[in-house]
């Protein structure tokens, strides 16, 4: 009999441990089933912080998990805010929480939201594919990269990777994770675009500013060669590079150039040689 | 002509034209140098030629964007520290570009001279002259020398002396000119007539003798006026 009530006693002890277990759920999970509801402020221009304020429906405790990728849409044609980095918060049964989330914005056609926005939010999730760049980038401890805006509107507004601007080695760290996850090739060239000015509401300006290309040639011969920039019309825009009598080989020529005053459109990269051979031709997007 | 020699001939031109138009960046060799320009610096300093490339921007938008130039370095050993030049075409000399504008780097096996260029312009690489002996040039009182060029294949060296100088002296910064130098000079006689030597060598003028040149002294004889030269170590 002592060994019976011995048992029911340990077994009240654990599953009383049990049930005083919190429960991890995801934002958007929560949310569905009613377990928590959310007051967003309205964010300006250019922040990569979102205050969000978290109301704790039930009376048991939870752990909130803020996915990547989650999207908080404005009422209205504004940006929306797109969480790159996922948290957990830890809420008390009917508790309310202020929490910052650190994001980007998700949209790079629209303006910012003006100052006297008073409208609602409502919330979605991201690409799947985003997702789960985000997580990964955030795993590797990149996802503090300045490139960090131009990745999610590669999501959220079809743009190329090339579009994601790389000048250093963490940037090619951060692009090698990126074109990873995605299941795409690198992009051998890459755009740097204007800042907006303090007054823009647009945070894309699309006024391209730098290029960055790497580009692999064979030459058969000596030649002379340039490394070009020409126009949809094959019109000569710009000369990066000029090499005197190179020997017959294969060559990588890195282009690092300013490229302000360009129009966005169709342009060519070319390697030609000084007596008018095409040795290289690629079409890029400016 | 026929026409369709005529019509061909057309096409070439215009072909030759085309590909002609699109090179930006083109070399110019030592004899167009010697021809149009010069080896020497804003300093008044002679330096030896290595290398020299026009650079036309045409009609490109390259403002802001600098051009990456490699050339290959020639099979020849160079004393010294080649530089980068442009040619000033207002003061007629090479001006020097940066203090470390010029690079050397290999690539393959080839190795080259690299150096960026921000604006269209004559570039040159040029080193000193490893000559460190100077000669004088004595210009007698009798005679006007009003222009005077030394050209030196073997050197690569193209000295340009316009100022007008009568019974000075003119301090040439190669002690022992080979023979081959060539020589141009227009002088004014006493009688005011108009003297000129055209590509004259060295070797070709009268008094060129080897004991004095050995002795450091070099006698040129213009149509018998003479211009004495000799040679000493120049004045730092």
């Amino acid at each position: 009999m002592k060994r019976v009530i011995f048992l029911l006693a340990l077994m009240v002890i654990t599953s009383g441990s049990l049930l005083a277990q919190r429960k991890k759920i995801s934002f958007g999970e929560a949310l569905k089933k009613k377990w928590v509801s959310f007051l967003a402020k309205a964010d300006h221009r250019g922040q990569k912080n979102f205050k969000l304020d978290i109301r704790n429906l039930t009376r048991d405790s939870m752990d909130l998990v803020f996915e990547n990728g989650r999207m908080f849409v404005p009422d209205g044609p504004y940006q929306p805010f797109v969480v790159t980095r996922s948290v957990v918060l830890a809420m008390s049964g009917s508790e309310n929480k202020d929490i910052h989330l650190k994001g980007y914005c998700g949209n790079a056609d629209v303006g910012s939201i003006p100052p006297s926005f008073v409208g609602a939010y409502t919330t979605k999730m991201g690409s799947e594919e985003m997702a789960r760049t985000l997580t990964q980038l955030q795993a590797m401890h990149l996802d503090d990269s300045r490139q960090m805006q131009s990745l999610v509107w590669a999501f959220t507004n079809n743009h190329g990777l090339e579009r994601i601007y790389v000048n250093d080695e963490r940037g090619k760290q951060f692009m090698e994770v990126v074109a990873m996850t995605v299941g795409k090739d690198l992009p051998n060239y890459n755009i740097k675009y204007e800042d907006p000015s303090e007054l823009s509401n647009f945070m894309f300006t699309g006024v391209a500013q730098n290029m960055n290309a790497r580009l692999s040639c064979d030459i058969n011969a000596v030649a002379s060669v340039d490394v070009l920039l020409l126009d949809a019309n094959g019109k000569v825009i710009k000369c990066f590079k000029h090499l005197e009598n190179l020997p017959a080989g294969n060559y990588q020529f890195d282009v690092d150039a300013d490229i302000a005053g360009l129009a966005q459109g169709q342009y060519h990269l070319a390697v030609k040689s000084t007596d008018s051979r095409e040795l290289y031709n690629q079409v890029i997007e400016i | 002509m026929n026409k369709k020699s005529f019509v061909v001939a057309l096409f070439v031109v215009g072909f030759l034209m085309q590909v002609n138009a699109q090179n930006i960046i083109q070399t110019v060799n030592f004899t167009e140098i010697a021809e149009k320009y010069n080896t020497l610096s804003m300093e008044g300093e002679a330096m030896k030629w290595i290398q020299t490339i026009r650079v036309d921007y045409g009609e490109m938008k390259q403002t802001n964007t600098p051009i990456d130039v490699m050339t290959p370095i020639p099979n020849q050993i160079y004393f010294g520290q080649p530089k980068l030049y442009v040619w000033d075409p207002m003061f007629k000399a090479w001006e020097k570009v940066g203090s470390n504008a010029l690079k050397q780097e290999a690539l393959g096996l080839q190795f080259f001279y690299r150096f960026s260029i921000s604006k269209p312009g004559l570039y040159g690489i040029f080193n000193a002259l490893e000559d460190t002996k100077a000669s004088l040039i004595e210009v007698p009182s009798t005679i006007q020398l009003q222009q005077l060029k030394l050209v030196s294949e073997d050197l690569k060296v193209a000295l340009n002396f316009d100022h007008s100088v009568k019974g000075g002296k003119i301090k040439v910064p190669i002690a022992f000119p080979p023979a081959a130098m060539q020589i141009t000079a227009t002088w004014l006689d006493k009688k005011g007539k108009v003297c000129q030597v055209n590509n004259v060598t060295l070797a070709q003028m009268d008094a060129l003798n080897q004991s004095d040149l050995d002795q450091g002294k070099w006698t040129l004889d213009f149509d018998t006026k003479q211009l004495l030269a000799v040679s000493q170590t120049p004045k730092k």
